[in-house]
């Protein structure tokens, strides 16, 4: 038997549970919600191995309703006599709580859709697969030598169960898997992020990850300082998630409706339905909308970048362009990576991009640039149209940063 | 095994039940706890630990949250359980359960040590512990006079809602949000070393934000975070008189709505301690963390300018002669103040910065081994700072930041005094909005209230003040700072860090200080 397997409290144990405490209950109403699981992880930093741990828990949350008045009370101790005292306490709360107004009548039996997220691969990991999965970053950047690596893997297999007085009862059981790590390059100036979530650990590609993240920091390396500005920016999806989750601070209904919001309309009520951000639109400059018939392809999306003033003369990007080979090869395949169908790149004799080379020594097989839907990130050389990118293999929503 | 495992957890389970009531009785150094303990550390030992230590914790939360004139939250939440962490060969382990017997604890024990023998594939260098003195059978209790969980939650409601009334009294606030959180930890600690540790900490936090709204709904204007948490008690909720004072917060907020929008532009800062706490919290007490100047905390919390610190300690100028900067877990009403760390270690007081120059890092025990060079050629001892700490029994410790503070001039002035002297400037109180890169080198901090200083006197509010700053040139343009009379502790409950990530309580004390010739935005501007 694992470890999530003794954690995680059985449907049957959790019903009958719930069933218990309802019936120590003298109120009104009474929800009871149950989580209980088992968390492992490790964690590794400046190429070491840092802590790692697995725990057992379990929290049971009480909350009692006379009327319109309600309050919680949260134990994680089982036992009836603990069971007990936190019914009354919820109950005690409840009583002395003024009437909130916005209270909710509660449920009664419902249908749920069944949902599959649990997977007995993510719950039955072992410390030493944990341990290897840390190595596909650990081992290439201390062989490396100018690279330092920090990463986090955490796992978790829980159920969740609800239930009132009502006959309402819920159960879910659910395992997730993430792993996020940062490179670093020992000069201090390349840093390289990648990270992944999934219920089911077999889906993590551990290194495939870690050596993006490897290629990320070297590809950052030495950056040059530009002028402050208004540029057109590329943001990866981790990237605008992240800048979406602040935006959630800002988006309760209550308030908007209130006025103490930016998405509160002058005047009154809230921004619902107005167009709050422009998409399209972009002002693209003559030079380049006179290639606007055109597709882009690698060996286009290449001459742009040697120099976007001879490629488009006239054309507002700044940017002076690059000479060197292998930096234009690696921005093309960096730029690839971000396509949801990545073109396949030419062979390096194809006359598309051999003279310049400009197709990274990885390029593979297939030949034949696509000649119709080009390169997605190729858009974006002096835009941003929506078009680009979704990275099949990106972040998850839920990986964090202070 | 199995009958002594029950028969703990028979005599246990009361006294832990029992602290379910609202009114939770103290918990004693107890013995089946040390039992537990004792189970834990053994039996790790036993699976081949070279060292183990268990918390055995109970973290009892306590909140009420109002607004206007209702009730919004009411949540009382009791967690109780046992961590126990193994070094197995110089690789760390940790298995955590909330089962608080026998059988449980040694479960948790053998798994701390089978994580960490799985590890052992991926380690490099092994881990090494400074020495620790061992402390048997003490106790330690943070210095509250009433414990707030006597309190009923009906009388904290009352003042809650006495005092939203009092700032909903003031023409133009429309809303107030206001709420207490009690925390009390009954700690207990015992490692391979020998030491025996119990503790109770309790801290209080005190919430309160009044807004204000234009009548057209033009603008809004907040003011909140007027009161500072505190490793106290209820006595010192009731010292912040909230009834007395919401009219005056509910007054700042509205002039707000009238004040005059910033000019930017370079002044003269004139920082209340109610606003630096901050700007130390995140400039000073977070780039000397050692492991995140070293790059542990690099895929989460972020990195160091700060580093590396061969290159910057006894050399880094971080300020002016006058300015230094302490590191303790002792002050009283610190919300990082303790008796032990979880480590075992009775933290002692030390200077990170000295005479303006960069002396030291924040340590634990195996931390305080990377700086040995450091600390051999200051001729001092390589000891942990005591700087160790997890959020909960399920958590595992590691270095968390101690109360860091900056200590007071020579000269007997404040805040008055120091505005006074400035002829063009700006005086900041209370903090607000900021953003720091993750080498805490630039940063951007914005404030609560803002008072337009000319000729050395305060003429006026204004709104949408944000200053810029690096982090060095910062500290070194600080030309005043007040005296020992003017000190004052601000503070956080939810310093994050880790993964995964823990919450970390800290203080802050400071004086009133005065920055020269600083870059001020306006963070109203629509383009």
């Amino acid at each position: 038997m694992t470890s999530s397997t003794r954690a995680i409290m059985a449907r049957e144990r959790a019903q009958d549970l719930i069933e218990k405490i309802v019936k120590m209950s003298k109120a009104d109403g009474i929800t009871v919600t149950i989580d209980s699981g088992y968390q492992a992880d490790v964690r590794f930093a400046a190429n070491q191995m840092s802590t790692a741990g697995g725990v057992t828990r379990s929290q049971i949350a009480i909350d009692s309703a006379f009327g319109k008045r309600h309050a919680a009370a949260t134990t994680n101790d089982v036992s009836d006599d603990s069971l007990r005292r936190t019914v009354a306490q919820s109950e005690a709360l409840a009583k002395l709580s003024p009437e909130d107004p916005e209270t909710m009548p509660p449920l009664g039996p419902q249908t749920y859709v069944p949902v599959s997220g649990f997977f007995d691969a993510t719950a039955d990991i072992t410390p030493e697969e944990r341990a290897r999965a840390a190595l596909t970053a650990l081992e290439p950047s201390r062989k490396a030598g100018d690279l330092k690596t920090a990463g986090f893997i955490i796992v978790n297999a829980g159920a969740n169960a609800i239930g009132n007085k009502n006959g309402m009862f819920a159960y879910n059981r659910a395992t997730t898997a993430n792993y996020t790590l940062t490179v670093r390059t020992n000069d201090g100036t390349g840093s390289g992020w990648g990270g992944a979530e999934s219920p089911d650990w077999n889906k993590l590609d551990f290194a495939s990850l870690s050596t993006r993240a490897i290629e990320k920091a070297r590809l950052s390396r030495s950056p040059v300082a530009i002028e402050p500005g208004k540029y057109t920016v590329i943001l990866e999806p981790q990237a605008v998630g992240d800048l979406v989750q602040l935006m959630e601070f800002y988006l309760g209904a209550r308030e908007s409706d209130e006025g103490r919001s930016p998405f509160t309309k002058q005047g009154g009520g809230n921004k619902v339905g107005e167009k709050i951000a422009d998409v399209p639109g972009f002002a693209f400059s003559d030079a380049l909308k006179a290639h606007a018939s055109e597709t882009w392809d690698y060996e286009k999306l290449n001459q742009w970048l040697i120099s976007p003033k001879a490629f488009a003369p006239g054309t507002k990007m700044t940017y002076a362009g690059d000479k060197d080979d292998a930096d234009r090869a690696n921005i093309i395949a960096y730029l690839s990576t971000l396509s949801e169908k990545p073109v396949p790149f030419p062979p390096p004799a194809a006359p598309a991009a051999s003279s310049q080379e400009a197709a990274p020594a990885a390029s593979s097989s297939e030949a034949a640039p696509a000649s119709s839907s080009a390169a997605p990130a190729a858009s974006s050389s002096e835009a941003a149209p929506a078009a680009s990118s979704a990275p099949a293999s990106s972040a998850p929503a839920s990986s964090s940063a202070q | 095994m199995a009958a002594a495992g029950i028969a703990a957890a028979n005599a246990l389970s009361p006294r832990f039940t029992g602290l379910l009531s609202a009114q939770p009785a103290e918990l004693p150094q107890d013995d089946v706890i040390k039992q537990l303990m004792m189970t834990a550390i053994n039996t790790a030992k036993s699976a081949g630990a070279s060292y183990s230590d268990v918390r055995i914790g109970r973290y009892h939360n306590s909140i009420v949250f109002t607004r206007e004139q209702q009730i919004v939250n009411t949540a009382d939440v009791n967690n109780i359980g046992a961590g126990v962490r193994a070094l197995v060969d110089g690789t760390w382990g940790f298995g955590a359960t909330k089962t608080l017997t026998t059988d449980g604890v040694a479960a948790a024990a053998r798994e701390a040590v089978a994580i960490a023998r799985a590890n052992r594939i991926a380690r490099d260098q092994p881990v090494q512990l400074t020495p620790v003195q061992a402390y048997s059978n003490v106790t330690w209790k943070s210095s509250f006079k009433i414990d707030p969980f006597t309190i009923p939650i009906e009388q904290r409601a009352d003042l809650l809602l006495r005092a939203n009334a009092e700032a909903l009294k003031v023409k133009g606030v429309r809303f107030v949000n206001s709420g207490l959180l009690f925390v009390k930890e009954d700690r207990n600690f015992a490692s391979t070393e020998g030491s025996v540790i119990s503790q109770t900490i309790v801290r209080v936090g005190v919430p309160f934000t009044v807004t204000a709204v234009a009548p057209d709904n033009s603008d809004f204007q907040t003011r909140g975070n007027v009161v500072a948490p505190a490793g106290r008690g209820w006595e010192y909720v009731l010292e912040q008189d909230l009834v007395g004072n919401a009219g005056k917060w509910a007054e700042q907020a509205v002039q707000k709505l009238q004040a005059k929008s910033v000019e930017v532009g370079r002044y003269d800062l004139v920082l209340h301690p109610t606003h630096l706490w901050l700007t130390i919290h995140e400039s000073i007490a977070h780039p000397t963390e050692l492991d995140r100047a070293l790059g542990y905390e690099a895929n989460y919390a972020g990195t160091s300018f700060v580093a590396p610190p061969e290159k910057m300690l006894g050399k880094l100028k971080y300020g002016p002669e006058f300015m230094n900067i302490q590191g303790d877990r002792s002050q009283e009403g610190g919300c990082a103040t303790i008796g032990y760390d979880d480590e075992g270690v009775k933290p002692e007081n030390f200077l990170i910065i000295k005479n303006g120059v960069l002396n030291d890092y924040q340590t634990t025990r195996e931390q305080a081994a990377w700086l040995k060079w450091w600390y051999d050629s200051q001729g001092r001892p390589a000891r942990s700072h005591g700087c160790s700490n997890g959020d909960s029994w399920g958590t595992v410790q590691f270095q968390r930041m101690p109360n860091v503070s900056l200590l007071p001039g020579d000269k007997d002035i404040g805040w008055n005094d120091i505005i006074a002297a400035t002829d063009r400037g700006i005086a900041i109180e209370g903090d607000g909005s900021f953003s720091i890169d993750q080498q805490r080198y630039n940063a951007q901090f914005g404030g609560q209230v803002f008072h337009e200083i000319r000729g050395g006197k305060i003429v006026g509010q204004l709104k949408d003040v944000a200053y810029q700053m690096r982090t060095p040139d910062f500290w070194n343009s600080m030309d005043m700072i007040g005296g020992q009379k003017s000190y004052t502790m601000g503070a956080t409950f939810f310093d994050g860090k880790g993964q995964p990530g823990q919450v970390n309580a800290v203080s802050h004390g400071c004086v009133p200080s005065r920055f020269r010739n600083i870059n001020v935005i306006n963070t109203g501007r629509k383009s």
